[in-house]
């Protein structure tokens, strides 16, 4: 019989919503550094160019399961008691951060300077120039490999696993087990992770079909 | 200081720039009167850009001054981006926004920063665009472009903010030979409308007819100036004679 379908299903749903969620703060968290890492390879300050390329070494440098486990057990340390949820979303906000910041880096520095010197002949002020002719290019620059790396931060979120979130994967696991233990049918591991793995899947290529949507619609 | 028809209309004196250690002006004179067109040869490297780049306050110089309608540009008084739309300036590459159409890289400016109304922006830059032969490309993008066409959008899009002096930097060199005549002849009419224009430049014929004077520079100095016909012709220094024989003058 299927009975075990629609309680596994709904129970799953409860684990979807947690990738979501963890995905949106993570995402929110990630660009917001990315923005500031961005600005400051821009900085005319070398300390704070310094202080963004050490930033994106660092955490580039190292697994993002790394990063993980380390906020999840160093910050109670410090004296921050966190849940495994803020412990994920901070270690893999910090982590695709990095990433992100790159990522807007490498936009910004692909905009010849011409376009600068352009704008600037013509009497934009420095701001102006960046705010009307060099912001808008990298942004359709950035747009694609952007949505690449949220695709990956929606992937890596399935790491909160490890620290104890009951995330689509973590829930999956959870399901599995106690099917297993209940011993009726099985398990049903490969229904349950394939059903896993589509969702990823669909997650993923929505993003990126939205991404070359954009694309098109921006003229990059 | 006034503007009387004795004073020159831009005023260059003794301008010394620097890269580093490296001094590739080292002390440029130059008088430019109202409506005059300034034809500027030399070797590459010679620091044509530098100077041009200078009058438009692109460059800093380590010493000099620029006078430009009895104003003293470095006093450090100058709005530099007011000034930068008094003087317009069109590069070797361009230099249009690929982001946007044709009508916007004109009005962009206007629009943002000058607060000019979309109608008036909009309807001069139309009329710019059909002076330079391309009102039928209001809508297009850059690269719907060829070379020739981008370049005078480019010089129609210095125009926008009514310029009161045009530099011109090599605005030909990137260009496949059929497609130079036709910015060339954008700028003889922007010449004879009685601009005033300092154009860097390897187009002989251009300087010999619509230059006014012609000046060559080598290594950081002006090292002869003169009407165009006297200079290519009859030039009175070797080093002179020397950049022209490698040139079809
Ligand atoms: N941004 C720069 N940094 C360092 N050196 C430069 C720079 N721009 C130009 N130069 C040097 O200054 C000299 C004059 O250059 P430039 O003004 O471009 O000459 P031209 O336009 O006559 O070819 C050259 O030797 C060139 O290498
Ligand atoms: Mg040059």
């Amino acid at each position: 019989m299927n009975d075990w379908i629609w309680p596994v299903a709904a129970y799953l749903g409860q684990g979807l919503l947690v990738t979501l969620w963890i995905s949106l703060l993570t995402v929110l968290l990630a660009t917001v550094l990315g923005l500031l890492i961005a600005a400051l390879s821009r900085s005319t300050l070398s300390l704070a160019r310094l202080i963004g390329r050490l930033y994106v070494e660092v955490f580039r440098g190292v697994p993002s399961l790394m990063i993980l486990l380390f906020v999840f057990f160093a910050l109670p340390q410090i004296g921050l008691r966190t849940g495994p949820l803020t412990a994920a979303i901070i270690g893999l906000g910090l982590w695709g951060g990095a990433n992100i910041g790159e990522v807007f880096r490498g936009a910004l520095n692909s905009i010849p300077y011409r376009q600068e010197q352009g704008a600037r002949a013509l009497g934009l002020s420095a701001t102006e120039a960046l705010v009307f002719v060099i912001l808008p290019q990298a942004f359709r620059r950035a747009l694609p490999p952007y949505v690449g790396q949220l695709t990956v931060l929606v992937q890596a979120s399935a790491l909160t696993s490890v620290v104890g979130v009951s995330d689509l994967l973590g829930s999956a696991r959870q399901m599995i087990e106690r099917l297993a233990y209940v011993g009726a049918g099985g398990s049903h591991a490969i229904e349950i992770y394939l059903g896993v793995l589509s969702i990823f899947f669909v997650i993923s290529y929505s993003l990126t079909a939205l991404a070359s949507l954009i694309e098109r619609r921006l003229r990059v | 200081m006034s503007t009387g028809p004795a004073a020159p209309f831009l005023d260059l004196r003794d301008i010394r720039v620097s890269y580093g250690s490296n001094e590739v002006l080292k002390g440029v004179n130059l008088s430019v009167r109202q409506g005059e067109v300034v034809v500027i040869i030399g070797p590459s490297g010679s620091g044509k850009s530098s100077l041009l780049r200078t009058v438009n306050m692109l460059q800093p110089v380590t010493r000099g001054e620029i006078v430009l309608e009895g104003e003293d540009l470095l006093s450090g008084k100058q709005d530099v981006n007011k000034v930068r739309q008094r003087v317009g300036m069109v590069f070797q590459h361009y230099n249009l926004f690929p982001h946007l159409t044709v009508l916007k890289n004109l009005t962009l400016v206007p629009r943002r920063v000058l607060r000019e109304p979309t109608a008036e922006s909009e309807a001069r830059a139309r009329e710019l665009l059909a002076k330079v032969g391309l009102a039928d490309k209001v809508a297009s993008y850059p690269d719907q472009l060829s070379g020739g066409q981008q370049q005078r959008v480019a010089i129609a899009r210095a125009l926008m903010m009514r310029p009161h002096v045009m530099l011109f930097d090599e605005v030909t060199s990137a260009l496949d030979p059929q497609l130079v005549r036709e910015v060339l002849n954008v700028m003889k009419d922007l010449a004879r409308s009685g601009m005033t224009m300092l154009v860097v430049t390897h187009e002989m014929s251009f300087a010999r007819e619509v230059g006014d004077t012609l000046v060559f520079m080598a290594d950081g100095v002006v090292v002869e100036k003169g009407h165009p016909a006297d200079v290519l012709d009859r030039p009175s220094h070797d080093r002179t004679r020397q950049f022209l024989s490698h040139t079809d003058a």
